[in-house]
């Protein structure tokens, strides 16, 4: 990790000055800024995948809960940062609670009870008045941060995004270096023997759900000011599978390959529906199936083989 | 969506036991039964959630499915 250091500044440096290049227009900018949104929700995702290897299929609830307890609190009239630290604080009780009951059941059993409970909370917001029911929440107004009104502009949005993925995935990369990320890795590789050398099953794979659960909601954050609300058909079930479907694409257990999945799903459906309005679904089935098959790491894990080889060639 | 029929199918195995054909067949009638009483007290989305807390419970009780003998580590 620490020969790779130097790619990230310059990675954060391109995306800073993307918007003020040619790639610039305001619709890319806009997909640009939703491509982070989603990526900073999959980042989340890749913990319990990648990391410590439950495979989740109800990661949609933690977009919906970033999402609402933000909005809701920006509709308040909340300022950003102290709703940032309440849904944070909302998203840890919540996935603590959920986590809990996964984790007790471990490969299948955890899938499915993760796709329960985000059915469950999906059904418990829709039938929330207080939440817009089932129309969604809409009409979410920018909020100020720290008492200033920034957002606003394609530019500002897109920045925000920026700042929260990047926030994200430097706290994610710290916790993946710490001891717990060690724990994590081995319960993934070998939960018999994770566990003869004493490491609590329960509580680390409960730590790795409830990382999800707040670095998802963050996403969720990001999603609900980028699009001044979400709807219900953006945090069903469909919507977990689009969680995995992006993660696998860009390449579990890197935490940066959620963002680079999500930059391709973005823009390639954004203009494949623009080129096939109604059969799009079909071209971006191949379009997965045909990386999956070429890339079986994601195109983080090609990324990872080529560098090696390069530098190897090098030495 | 017809997509619902891939979930309900795929409730039905695990809750019967991976690896029983005897634990699919109960596993089915499980969730059929859980999906539709729950119907009859309830609106259809209710319902729906309210099944999948079965599941939820069921699993817990038998992280292996019904059918499955040996149990999960953990």
């Amino acid at each position: 990790v620490s020969r790779t250091l130097w790619i990230l500044p310059l990675v954060v440096a391109a995306a800073v000055a993307f918007p003020f290049l040619g790639g610039g227009d305001a619709y890319n900018l806009q997909l640009a800024g939703d491509a982070l949104a989603l990526g900073t929700w999959v980042m989340g995702l890749d913990i319990l995948v990648g990391y410590t290897g439950l495979v989740s299929f109800g990661h949609a609830a933690w977009l919906a809960v970033g999402a609402y307890t933000f909005g809701y609190l920006a509709q308040q009239g909340w300022d950003a940062v102290p709703a940032l630290a309440v849904t944070l604080v909302v998203a840890a009780a919540l996935s603590w609670l959920m986590g809990i009951v996964a984790t007790r059941a471990g490969g299948l059993a955890f899938a499915i009870i993760t796709l329960a409970e985000g059915v469950v909370l999906y059904t418990l917001i829709l039938h929330t008045g207080f939440l817009g029911g089932g129309i969604g929440l809409f009409g979410v107004p920018f909020p100020k941060i720290a008492g200033l009104s920034v957002l606003g502009s394609e530019r500002s949005l897109y920045f925000f995004a920026l700042v929260l993925a990047v926030l994200s995935y430097l706290a994610l990369r710290a916790l993946t270096a710490s001891p717990a990320g060690g724990f994590w890795r081995a319960i993934r590789d070998d939960r018999v023997r994770a566990r003869s050398i004493g490491i609590e099953l329960h509580r680390y794979e409960v730590l790795a759900f409830v990382v999800a659960g707040v670095i998802g909601a963050v996403g969720g954050v990001a999603f609900v000011v980028l699009n001044a609300g979400i709807g219900p058909s953006q945090f069903d079930w469909t919507q977990s599978g689009l969680a995995l479907v992006i993660l696998i694409i860009g390449g579990s257990g890197t935490i940066y390959g959620a963002v680079i999945g999500a930059f391709i799903y973005v823009f390639a459906s954004n203009y494949l529906t623009s080129s096939f309005a109604s059969t799009w679904q079909v071209y971006f089935g191949a379009l997965f199936v045909a990386l999956v098959l070429l890339m079986p790491g994601g195109v983080a894990g090609v990324a990872r083989l080529t560098s090696g080889r390069l530098r190897r060639r090098l030495a | 969506m017809d997509l619902d029929f891939l979930i309900d199918a795929f409730l039905a195995v695990v809750i019967g036991g991976l690896g029983s054909v005897r634990g699919a067949i109960v596993g089915a009638y499980l969730v059929a039964l859980a999906a539709n009483l729950a119907l009859t007290f309830m609106t259809g989305d209710v319902a729906t959630a309210v099944s999948f807390v079965v599941v939820i419970v069921i699993l817990l009780a038998r992280p292996s499915g019904i059918f499955r003998e040996g149990r999960a580590i953990a």
